[in-house]
């Protein structure tokens, strides 16, 4: 009695202790309920039913007309139409429950689980290095140029920064494909690892991947570098002309010392927060990129699911996608709070 | 007190003449502002007046079709023998407006709710902290399907009110950190101390320090709603105007572009105008920083 | 420092670089692209594809190239090729014989038996068995099929029937608990009443337990995933990953000896133009579908020297499309918003030979109304004398305004304005997806409002959407454009009426039906209405007049000359009521690598220019080409395209 006491008591000092974390966390599982409802209610009533999406495949597939690919398909889905949402939620929730992130109406043999097992490692290859060089060489032009304004170095960034703000990046992707795959052929033009090879951890595979990956990487760079080395500037000028930089010139350090520690540092506070963001986002696979260079990754599988009103799939990647973008941006709010002790305080 | 009326007058003038001078510091006050100013202008000029003096036609001409540029066509001609130069012209004061509009909802929308999140924290910043988290995570392809099945969305307003629903959460995010951040600050708690108005701590002292993270922010969105209308046109939220700018690349794409010689400055047509113009809005930033951004004139 | 270290991770990105550029290079050698290997794209299941083709997803190649039907057809053409069956005989006891090959084997050896044909049908049930009131195996080779005396339909029909379905896909051996089960519930099912013309398939009818026990296994049967994919046909499967997928020749088949290529190596999912036009410049693919515009079609055929470009005829034409369930309310009345004088008027607003060169260079323009069927076909199948009695209208804006304005139209300050007074606002549907008919929706939005009817363009990102919309009486717009008229299978006169009306167009017309059962006045309407179109159309010898629906009936029992008359007063009876504005039937594109594909026809034609222009109608005088054009479409005829019949026939 004695001991539970003492523990309860412990309970609550960790609970008070941690309050800051506890609210945090609170809100993320309630929003991520939120989003849950609120992104079944959607998907469920997108216009269009899997049936009219299956049938049409299968009356191309099999030759067949509508009408009969329409029987076709509701005998193979065994799904009604006109079920009420809250039925098909509880369906839903029941696979979920039993560890299921949902699986494909119209194929049993694709489930959510499956597709983030097979595809997310391909996602997460090239979204995490494009972000990480985008970012690394983004803040790092960012916070030198905004020290040296009128330098070559600046005007150059703009002149990069209004190109790649005016090219989407659809069309750096396919500029890319068709320069340094159809006219040079140095890269291969579609794919994510040579089909001869088996895949496996070997060094050849790895290389493969690598080859693979080099366009989709560079194409997602080069639109995304602009984004970062803005968001630096922005943020860098806020950051400008405080005491600590005045007087760390004063003291007459370096330059370099005072961009990289004082400057680039204190600048990154907001950044932290849109890389937070950018991270979660990356879970959910760029589909646009990766149906042109045709790698297989989650956001081709997402809008697969889409077009064929997959509804348990979309809303199976939604919710993993969900999940990691409030996860992060907990353990950013909370890495915030140990960098920037300021923020502990007024919270 | 009452003034004669020729005081008035000459008040008035003098204001005026104060505020056109103080408007022509904010936008010619440097060169970069200047270049800045002009280039937007001219665009702003040739939404209205382009039209007028370019008269464009939908008319189809299949003996023109994929003209080179030439005298008569600037930019060549499209696949239905258009000239792409004045599609160019009559789209431009639909994609600006759009782009110009849902920069500005989206901004004013993270500006607000950020710096009222982090201002007043407690039970206000943890809504806040839920709404934005429902709309980074609330998938917009769903959404966009319901909306076209609809209706069909033909007017700026509602166009960028559409794009900026998806755009603001982050940007909102990242202003509250940088609010919580600051208020901490010895400044604002001397403001504090000499109990200062939360207005005058709000517009005097936090704004001009994230003046420029919201002016980058602005500019982003304003080329993300213009590469991105392309997108809402193609589902079918709004309906699809060939002369937009978006639609001018993607139909030009489609048709392989990019393959073809003929079909170059179809192509690029739309892009140099984007990249134009997104010159014109960086410069402008910059010359405002210049001359606004108080750590700026420090050094 | 830092630059040091950017400095370094280039070092490093460049080294990994060359490393695998060189391993790049000696791979060719491995693997790379043979002579013996043809390259296409297809699509198939990314993760969790299944061994079967009815587990619900998607094959790819593996639905093309290993999957045979008894006998295949040619859509476009309906010319056949017997594929597992070896010869068909259909006899005057309303009985067919089908012997099937004696070497037909599956891709795991075990001989392919009439016992699977007859799995297959009882599993399936689709149209096929409809028609049939038994079907046995008689013994180990030879199916024996009994039609339905009532619905019965002609020897060449029983062909097309047959061919459609893909009967090598279910092995009795594997889906045995399935398809046991299935026949057990069908031999139970009571037979249907005499002279009943509903679905029943194999004369059955069953009730609601046994309906519901039939779905539940089905689902069981198209959840099994066996360990090898279930096929007879001439490729089979040698590797697949996420993008790449190779079949090999299948040594087992039949046709093994006459197979153009070793290997097949199909690109999984590529969509975006560019990367499709790039493959084919720099060689990657040696076939592929699609008329991409001429600008860009000679670009490529001017890169790849080995490439030509055959066409045919597409059995569907596009155009516009009215929604008759709009209405406008003058003096608190509603009317059509597309009244009879409206619809004739929209017939000469536009140039039509100018939307289809835009939309299709290589499609045929027409002038006429919509007829339900593509004019091609409709050209063949409808007598001389109805097909010439068909309006042919014009590009004639003085006519098109008489109409409207008699149609109670007015044009001011240079915009027509409706019955209402209102000045008139469309807005055009169609199906961003496909790029001729978004094309030809940019020129038909342009010349309608040169005309001065105010219209917008809407687009959707599948047909789906288009479709899901365009069906709705609430939300759809006054006008799509899209097919007037498709043939999703067989060309015999049928399959473009069904799209008509009973998949598709009727819909998106919003043509008038009987109540439905429980809706006001249904008593009144014979039960067999209920809920169907009740459009009446004149006959074409105008003594009278037929319901729709009532000819819709039993069109594959008729004979020849019954068929013309059935034709003939369905197409002029459409035509009169002017429900679309046609404006071009399209031709389907390919593109062949001459030195992949050595024996494509009309070299003489191809040599001269490789853009051949050339689309053989199916008259007398050119069936040779139209029959060796349309299987060259390897969507519209699989594995026949594969097979060398020349040198098969001669060796037989």
């Amino acid at each position: 009695m004695e001991k539970f006491k003492s523990f309860l008591r412990h309970l609550r000092m960790f609970l008070f202790k941690y309050r800051y974390f506890f609210m945090k966390l609170g809100i993320a599982l309630l929003t991520l309920g939120a989003v849950v409802i609120l992104s079944f209610i959607l998907i469920v009533n997108m216009p269009g039913t899997v049936i009219d999406a299956f049938a049409m495949q299968l009356s191309v597939e099999r030759r067949i007309s509508l009408d009969q690919a329409y029987i076709l398909a509701t005998q193979m889905l065994n799904y009604d139409p006109d079920a009420p949402i809250l039925e098909r939620f509880s369906v839903y929730l029941g696979q979920l429950l039993q560890g299921n992130l949902g699986v494909s109406i119209k194929n049993s043999a694709k489930s959510v689980n499956l597709i983030l097992r097979e595809l997310l490692p391909r996602t997460l290859f090239v979204s995490s290095i494009a972000l990480t060089i985008s970012f690394l060489l983004g803040t790092t032009v960012g916070s030198r140029t905004i020290w040296r304004r009128k330098s070559f170095g600046a005007r150059a960034l703009d002149g990069y920064i209004v190109v790649s703000n005016a090219v989407p990046d659809y069309i750096v992707a396919l500029i890319l494909i068709t320069v340094f795959a159809f006219n040079l052929g140095w890269f291969p033009n579609q794919g994510a690892y040579n089909a001869l090879l088996d895949p496996g951890f070997n060094i050849i595979f790895i290389l493969s991947l690598l080859y693979f990956a080099f366009l989709p990487i560079s194409a997602h760079v080069f639109s995304q570098m602009s984004f970062w080395s803005m968001q630096m500037q922005g943020s860098a000028l806020g950051v400008l002309g405080e005491d600590y930089i005045n007087a760390a010139r004063a003291r007459g350090l370096p330059e370099k010392i005072i961009i990289r520690k004082y400057l680039k540092r204190n600048a990154m506070l907001p950044l932290v927060t849109q890389l937070a963001i950018s991270f979660g986002v990356m879970f959910g696979g760029a589909p646009l990129m990766e149906s042109i260079f045709n790698y297989p990754g989650i956001g081709q599988a997402f809008s697969q699911a889409i077009a064929e009103r997959d509804y348990y799939v979309v809303q199976g990647i939604l919710l993993f996608v969900s999940v990691i973008v409030i996860g992060v941006n907990l353990v950013a709010d909370t890495i915030y709070s140990l960098i920037d002790p300021r923020i502990r305080r007024s919270a | 007190m009452i003034m004669s009326p020729a005081k008035t007058l000459s008040r008035f003038r003098d204001e005026s003449t104060r505020f056109l001078h103080a408007v022509a510091r904010i936008f010619f006050g440097n060169a970069r502002s200047a270049l800045g100013t002009s280039v937007l202008l001219f665009f702003i000029l040739l939404g209205i007046f382009g039209p007028l003096l370019f008269p464009y036609s939908s008319e189809i001409d299949v003996t023109s079709q994929l003209l080179r540029p030439s005298i008569e066509h600037p930019f060549g001609t499209d696949l239905w023998g258009r000239d792409v130069f004045r599609q160019i012209v009559v789209g431009t004061s639909d994609v600006l407006s759009i782009a110009f509009l849902s920069a500005l909802f989206s901004v004013a929308i993270a500006m607000i709710l950020g710096m009222l999140a982090g201002m007043v924290g407690g039970i206000f910043d943890k809504t806040i902290l839920f709404i934005t988290n429902v709309f980074l995570t609330i998938p917009s392809l769903p959404v966009f399907l319901i909306l076209a099945a609809l209706f069909t969305v033909d007017n700026p307003v509602t166009f960028a009110s559409i794009l900026s629903v998806f755009s603001w959460a982050g940007m909102c995010r990242a202003i509250r950190a940088q609010i919580i951040s600051l208020k901490e600050r010895d400044f604002i708690q001397i403001c504090r101390v000499m109990k200062m108005s939360n207005v005058h701590i709000i517009f005097k002292e936090l704004l001009p320090n994230v003046g420029s993270y919201i002016l980058i922010n602005f500019i982003i969105v304003m080329k993300n709603a213009i590469t991105g209308s392309v997108g809402l046109m193609l589902l079918g939220v709004a309906s699809f105007e060939p002369t937009n700018w978006g639609a001018i690349l993607t139909t030009a794409k489609n048709s392989g572009a990019l393959i073809n010689p003929n079909s170059y400055m179809w192509l690029f047509a739309p892009i140099l105008s984007i990249a134009v113009f997104q010159l014109g809005v960086i410069l402008l930033s910059k010359g405002l920083d210049d001359t606004f951004n108080p750590r700026l004139r420090v050094m | 420092m830092i630059r040091r270290s950017i400095l370094k991770k280039l070092l490093l990105l460049t080294a990994v670089l060359s490393v695998s550029f060189g391993f790049y290079s000696c791979d060719e050698i491995i693997g790379g692209k043979t002579v013996d290997t043809f390259y296409m794209l297809a699509n198939w299941e990314t993760v969790g594809m299944k061994n079967h083709i009815n587990g619900g997803s998607q094959a790819g190649l593996l639905n093309i190239f290993s999957v045979e039907p008894l006998i295949q057809y040619v859509r476009s053409t309906d010319e056949i090729y017997y594929m597992l069956a070896e010869s068909v005989d259909h006899n005057d006891d309303g009985t067919t014989i089908i012997h099937l090959r004696p070497e037909a084997r599956w891709h795991n050896g075990d001989d392919y038996v009439a016992q699977d044909v007859v799995a297959y049908y009882y599993i399936n049930q689709l149209e096929a068995t409809n028609y049939m009131s038994a079907i046995e195996a008689i013994d180990d080779k030879t199916v024996k099929i009994t039609w339905k005396a009532s619905i019965e339909p002609n020897d060449n029909v029983k062909n097309l029937i047959l061919a459609v379905d893909p009967v090598g896909s279910v092995k009795y051996d594997v889906f045995k608990t399935w398809v046991d089960a299935i026949i057990e519930i069908m031999d139970e099912a009571p037979a249907m009443p005499e002279g009943y013309t509903g679905w029943a398939p194999f004369g059955k009818i069953v009730n609601d337990v046994q309906e519901t026990a039939a779905y539940a296994n089905y689902a069981e049967f198209t959840n099994y995933n066996p360990d090898w994919f279930i096929a007879t046909g001439p490729y089979k499967l040698y590797s697949v990953n996420e993008t790449d997928m190779i079949l090999i020749a299948n040594e087992d088949h039949w046709a093994y000896e006459y197979l153009k290529f070793k290997y097949v190596h199909s690109y999984n999912h590529i969509t975006d133009p560019t990367q499709i036009y790039g493959m084919l410049m720099s060689g990657q693919l040696d076939y592929a579908g699609g008329t991409p515009i001429l600008d860009t079609l000679e670009q490529i055929l001017l890169a790849n020297e080995n490439l030509v470009h055959f066409k045919t005829n597409d059995p569907g034409a596009c155009g516009l499309l009215f929604n008759l369930a709009k209405t406008v309310s003058v003096d608190g009345v509603r009317r059509p918003l597309f009244n009879d004088k409206i619809r004739e008027g929209f017939e000469y607003i536009f140039n039509r030979d100018d939307i289809a060169f835009i939309a299709n260079p290589y499609s045929k323009v027409t002038y006429r109304s919509m007829m339900a069927m593509a004019p091609s076909d409709a050209e063949k199948y409808m007598s001389e004398e109805a097909w010439d009695s068909l309006t042919v209208y014009s590009h004639d804006a003085s006519r098109a305004a008489e109409l409207l304005i008699e149609g109670g139209w007015s044009k001011v300050d240079g915009w027509w304005h409706g019955e209402d007074g209102e000045k008139l606002s469309f807005t055009l549907h169609f199906d961003g997806s496909n790029d001729h008919q978004a094309r030809a929706a940019q020129a038909t939005a342009a010349q309608m409002n040169e005309f001065g009817i105010e219209t917008k363009l809407k687009s959707s990102s599948s047909w789906n959407d288009w479709f899901g919309s365009a069906q709705s009486y609430v939300w759809s717009s006054e006008l799509s454009l899209t097919w007037t008229d498709l043939n999703m299978s067989f060309s015999y006169p049928t399959g473009s009426f069904v799209y008509a009306f009973r998949d598709v167009s009727f819909k998106v017309i919003h043509l008038p039906k009987f109540p439905a059962f429980g809706e006001a006045g249904y008593e009144e309407v014979p039960e067999k209405y209920w809920g169907d179109l009740s459009v009446e159309l004149p006959t074409f010898d105008r003594t009278g007049t037929f319901l729709l629906i009532d000819k819709m009936q039993g069109l594959y029992s008729l004979d020849d000359a019954e068929m013309q008359e059935t034709v003939d007063d369905i197409i002029t009876g459409v035509a009169s009521q002017n429900w679309g504005v046609p404006f071009y039937q399209n031709s389907c594109g390919m593109f062949y690598n001459t030195k992949a594909f050595t024996d494509l026809p009309r070299k003489d034609l191809w040599e001269a220019d490789r853009n051949i222009e050339y689309i053989p109608s199916g008259n007398e005088d050119d069936l040779t080409d139209f029959y060796a054009f349309g299987r060259l479409n390897i969507h519209f005829s699989y594995a026949a395209t594969l097979i060398d019949w020349e040198r098969f026939f001669e060796n037989q």
